[in-house]
């Protein structure tokens, strides 16, 4: 993975530097640019990304050559007697060529992830229209995820498991522009297909995306008006393995469907815009009865000795999990962006975005646990369900300074902000039930004992109280 | 992830639950004499060989049902619901008692039969008046046996032999062995049945579990019959020692033990005496029961019949994988390398090599690890050998009896001044201590001590904690005579300013002679025993050579001996020529096992510095005494 990458940055530099002296007349544009959301920090629960992302590119005549190097964080971690956590922590180099021609454009990107893309645009000699077709194809890690029980002795401490996935993204889009209005749409198909890693512990997944979105603007004189659709639906089944002496076991099977469906309208002036937001998605989890398809079988887990060999017989405990998450939320607000000029050549851009949120979002959980013994066989239920109602004020703060081209000095530009969710009020309910039955039993005795908690904890009132985000860039063009 | 220590409360309720197992229904396929813990019961049980096919609809039909009431049974058991497991237990067996007289060569009947008697919980009168009696002590109304972890079944077991009360005096452990030696014949007959069946390895048996069919075949039949073998060993170790720890059927021994904590007097203490008894040369405690010395050695091959079975099923399960899902799709688990199996052919195969090599073991010995970097070969069937108690492994000693206690023996010098550490000032704070027990039988967590005045008087301290109490005593020794008077007794404020008598004693202390032993005229001076470094342990006994020539006392031991004049501590070195093991292999348990492993490695490595220190620290207690 390294040497590729390295060999992706050799590619690029050289390209950066041939381009330059074949057509001595080139121009550049670079940009530099962090970002992070800090969602959540406490002793128990953890979860936050950040990014940097440093890109260059070089345009001479019909092409353009550009390199990039990204580097991107995700760090989650869950305590809870036991410590789950999830970190991908990658720097993925990437480089590429852009080929411009009359009525074709064609591109060809790499990364270090490593993946392969490549893009054909067909348009018309004015880009007044144009259609164009992505294919790309990649091999990335996608996250380590590890499991540590409280315990030192416990049979199973320490669990390590490595996500890898192959993916093929394939996508379609059209666009025109036409007196004014800018129309365009875009489908996309990714398929993943599941990697076996020889590690004693690892994830793969068989997911099918779908993503489509269109886009309608209109430029006014000073303005401009925008309607923004985007809608995705994901199939993913993922696997937890482990991998022993030539010898695949599954413990672990979590089949996820998702929906999202996401609307934007924004009017932009030069000085201030006016924008709302809705967003709905649901996610499912459905329990597979079939055998070898629970959602975790914890006797699978377990090292081959005696003790896992006779509980085959006597003890398998296996547990099933159904899931429903929805979300929908929506925000209306605007921005303020009064422009300064300081200097001649020189502008400062303060910006005030203020928009007011809602949102509903419910979790529902049922949890089976299985036992079967010999011929014995009982089974306890148990359901949780969350659900929260807030609304509030996005609040955002944030700056950009832009010097224009002068002489030598050529354009450069800096931006930075910040953002904080201010929620002014948060519901959060959470209820919890169980019941255990035994399946070939004629009457099901039932234990519920619902248990509704009120703003218990403001576990998601906390997330919004200690999330924020961040955005810091830097970009220069010659 | 506590996989293991759920396979261990499984074990642990197998057993629980093969206890349970009567034959008081009077089986018409099993018949036996009465079982007692002095001789294990003969069973003869009829099974015909070979799966004889059910032709009628009707029994087919029927059979489906008690196949589907077994699953509610052991689904019921899993639940822990020991009534319900009870009803639908007794119900089910009778009707296969039924079919299994029309068809007594069917396997199905014969498995049906095996798994009733399994899980036949009609329990045995006196474990359940004895589990009863234990969860109404504890405030609970019933002990739910079949869910505890070894944990609570741990406490429970010691609750009953340490901390008996009134409740259960009337329970012997003879009695509780009796009961659970009953259950062995059921076991037996299942074991005969599951052992018939396992050995087809054409019958395959369909349960419908968890809404869908489970085809149980030898792969899942052999397991089970180990189960019931180890069950089989671990019932019969238990049924065969002897554990009677009670004296003429009482247990009042124990409760005089207790009192030793707020007694404190090992002098009138017959706890100490009866425990001293259990390590005679006459005991029987820890031996095993004459009538079941062959079962108790065959232990070892039931563990032998137990890991074959598991070895066997396995092996089936093996060449099941041959064919692919073809012949285990429904199997309990499968044997086989893809994703959708249980285990794999490669670990199915480690576990059947390294099963071997664990019954090697078992016969031959393996190496275990006594301290960092150190091993010792251990020999576990020689344990079986031995069937006759611990006591002929213990070093060559010599308990004496209970009127020599007071007589010191070794570790000591006489003085003219009633010393502290005199065994008579010990002995006259057992006095004053008993006096106030009698006056106050309540009373728990009481210190007594003492201190010198002048060679003849001083003063005696006793404290109860409990409610807080404490007396000031004046005592006056008079040869070896001594008379007390009280200078101070209050209930609340421990203010020991007055020296001024007491008009009234509050309890009356009577005068005390001190024994011979401690206390004697020489050529018309009294003198007094005084030990050199404790006086708290009295004259218990003496360790010998092989010969029963005295090598040193116990109170020796303790105390060190006198070398010329000075007093010179015992060192580790020296224990191996007074402490003498008959056989320091133990009856070969430890094969390479010689003196100078044993003590200079094994009792080395085990007690560390544990032995110097303790004369270090009774130096510092003297120490303190004396600034007092």
């Amino acid at each position: 993975m390294n040497a590729i990458f390295k060999s992706l940055c050799a590619i690029g530099l050289t390209s950066f530097l041939a381009t330059s002296l074949a057509y001595g007349e080139v121009s550049t544009k670079g940009l530099a640019q962090c970002g992070g959301l800090f969602l959540l920090d406490t002793d128990s629960k953890d979860l936050s990304g950040t990014f940097c992302h440093v890109n260059d590119s070089v345009s001479a005549g019909k092409y353009t050559v550009f390199a990039g190097l990204s580097n991107y964080r995700i760090d989650g971690l869950w305590n809870d007697g036991w410590t789950l956590s999830l970190n991908s922590n990658r720097t993925i180099g990437s480089a590429g060529i852009q080929a411009y021609f009359r009525y074709i454009s064609l591109s060809v990107k790499a990364s270090s992830q490593p993946s392969l893309a490549s893009n054909i645009t067909a348009h018309t000699r004015d880009s007044s229209f144009y259609a164009s077709a992505t294919f790309e194809r990649g091999n990335p890690e996608l996250a380590t995820i590890s499991w540590e029980s409280e315990n030192d002795s416990d049979e199973v401490h320490f669990i390590e498991a490595r996500w890898e996935t192959e993916y093929l993204r394939k996508g379609f889009a059209i666009g025109a522009r036409i007196a004014g209005n800018d129309v365009d749409a875009h489908l996309e198909q990714i398929r993943t297909a599941p990697q076996n890693v020889h590690r004693e512990y690892y994830i793969k997944d068989s997911s099918r995306v779908w993503f489509w979105d269109s886009r309608i603007a209109h430029r006014f004189e000073r303005s401009r008006l925008e309607l923004y659709y985007a809608g995705l639906y994901a199939n993913a089944n993922i696997f937890g393995n482990t991998y022993r002496d030539n010898s695949i076991k599954r413990f672990m099977y979590i089949p996820l469907e998702a929906n999202l469906h996401y609307g934007d309208i924004r009017w932009e002036h030069q000085l201030f815009g006016l924008q709302a937001r809705g967003l709905k998605a649901d996610i499912r989890m459905e329990k597979n009865n079939k055998r070898f398809f629970e959602t975790f079988a914890p006797n699978r887990l377990l090292p081959a000795s005696l003790t896992q060999t006779l509980s085959f017989s006597f003890l398998q405990r296996n547990y099933r999990v159904d899931a429903d998450l929805d979300l929908s939320a929506i925000t209306l607000g605007g921005h303020f962006s009064p422009q300064f000029d300081i200097t001649r050549h020189t502008k400062i851009t303060p910006r005030i975005d203020i928009h007011g949120y809602y949102t509903y979002d419910d979790v529902s959980v049922d949890k089976a646990s299985e036992t079967t013994s010999f011929i014995g066989f009982k089974s306890e239920n148990e359901s949780w369900s969350w659900m929260l109602e807030s609304y509030g004020i996005i609040a955002g703060l944030g700056v950009s300074v832009e010097r224009a081209t002068q002489g030598i000095l050529r354009n450069l530009s800096l931006f930075a902000t910040a953002t904080q969710l201010i929620p002014l009020k948060t519901d959060f309910i959470e209820r919890g039930k169980s019941e255990k039955q035994e399946s070939s039993a004629p009457e099901t005795p039932e234990q519920t004992s619902p248990d509704e908690n009120k703003n218990a904890g403001l576990e998601s009132g906390k997330i919004f109280r200690n999330g924020f985000g961040a955005h810091l860039g830097f970009s220069i063009q010659f | 992830m506590k996989i293991l220590s759920k396979v261990s409360i499984f074990t642990f309720c197998t057993l629980a639950y093969l206890t349970g197992c009567s034959t008081d229904e009077g089986d018409d396929f099993i018949s036996g004499s009465n079982t007692s813990v002095d001789g294990p019961q003969e069973t003869k049980v009829n099974v015909v060989s070979g799966c004889e096919e059910i032709t009628d609809d009707a029994d087919k039909a029927t059979i489906e049902q008690i196949k589907t009431n077994l699953t509610d049974v052991f689904s019921s058991f899993g639940e822990g619901d020991l009534n319900k497991t009870q009803e639908l237990s007794s119900a089910t067996k009778s009707s296969i008692e039924a079919i299994l007289k029309k068809y007594p060569g069917n396997c199905e009947a014969q498995l049906a039969y095996a798994a009733a008697i399994i899980s036949d919980v009609v329990n045995n009168k006196k474990i359940n008046n004895f589990l009863d009696t234990l969860a109404a002590r504890q405030g609970k109304t019933k002990y739910d046996l079949f869910t505890k972890d070894i944990d609570d079944a741990a406490e429970l077991t010691f609750n009953y032999t340490i901390n008996s009360s009134d409740d259960i005096r009337n329970i012997l452990v003879s009695d509780v062995q009796s009961a659970i030696g009953s259950a062995i014949p059921s076991l037996d007959s299942a074991i005969s049945f599951m052992t018939n069946i396992a050995n087809d390895d054409e019958f395959t048996c369909t349960y419908f579990i968890n809404d869908r069919d489970i085809e149980l075949d030898r792969g899942d039949f052999a397991p089970v019959l180990a189960a019931m073998y180890v069950a089989k060993a671990s019932l019969t170790a238990l049924v065969s020692i002897n554990l009677n720890i009670d004296e003429n059927g009482k247990y009042d021994w124990i409760d005089s033990l207790e009192e030793l904590e707020y007694r404190f007097n090992y002098y009138s203490n017959h706890g100490i005496e009866h425990l001293l008894k259990f390590i005679g040369k006459d005991s029987k405690f820890t031996s095993i029961h004459n009538s079941w010395k062959t079962e108790y050695k065959n232990i070892p091959n039931l563990l032998d019949s137990a890991i074959t079975y598991v070895q066997f099923g396995l092996q089936y399960g093996l060449e099941e994988a041959e064919n692919g899902m073809e012949t285990q799709e429904n199997d309990l688990y499968i044997v086989g390398d893809g994703e959708e199996a249980h285990l794999s052919t490669a670990d199915a195969q480690k576990i059947i090599d390294s099963l071997t090599t664990i019954r090697k073991q078992l016969h031959e010995g393996f190496d275990i690890e006594y301290a960092k970097g150190k091993t010792i070969k251990i020999n576990v069937s020689k344990l079986f050998e031995n069937t006759d108690g611990i006591q002929k492994f213990l070093p060559y000693h010599v308990v004496n009896d209970k009127s020599e206690w007071v007589n010191p023996d070794g570790g000591f010098y006489w003085s003219e001044d009633f010393e502290y550490q005199a065994y008579a000032q010990r002995y006259m704070q057992g006095h004053v201590g008993e006096t106030y027990h009698k006056f106050k039988p309540s009373a728990r967590d009481i210190m007594v001590y003492s201190h010198d005045e002048d060679v003849s008087t001083g003063y005696v301290y006793l404290e109860v904690y409990d409610p807080y109490e404490k007396s000031k005593i004046r005592y006056n020794v008079d040869g070896c005579k001594i008379s007390f008077t009280f200078v101070f007794f209050d209930a609340s404020i421990p203010n020991l300013a007055d020296t001024i008598p007491l008009e009234k004693a509050p309890w009356n202390i009577p005068d005390l002679t001190i024994p011979n032993g401690m206390c004697k005229e020489d050529k018309g001076t009294i003198k007094y025993a005084v030990a050199f470094y404790e006086n708290e342990v009295p004259n218990f006994g003496y360790f010998t050579d092989k010969d029963g020539k005295k090598t040193e006392t116990i109170q020796g031991l303790l105390n060190g001996k006198m070398v010329d004049t000075e007093i010179e501590k015992y060192k580790f070195e020296d224990l191996r020529n007074i402490i003498i093991f008959p056989d320091v292999t133990f009856g070969g348990i430890f094969p390479n096992m010689t003196e100078d492993i044993f003590w200079n490695e094994f009792v080395k490595s085990i007690i560390d510095d544990d032995f110097d220190e303790y004369y270090e620290d009774e130096e510092d207690w003297d120490d303190d005494e004396y600034d007092y």
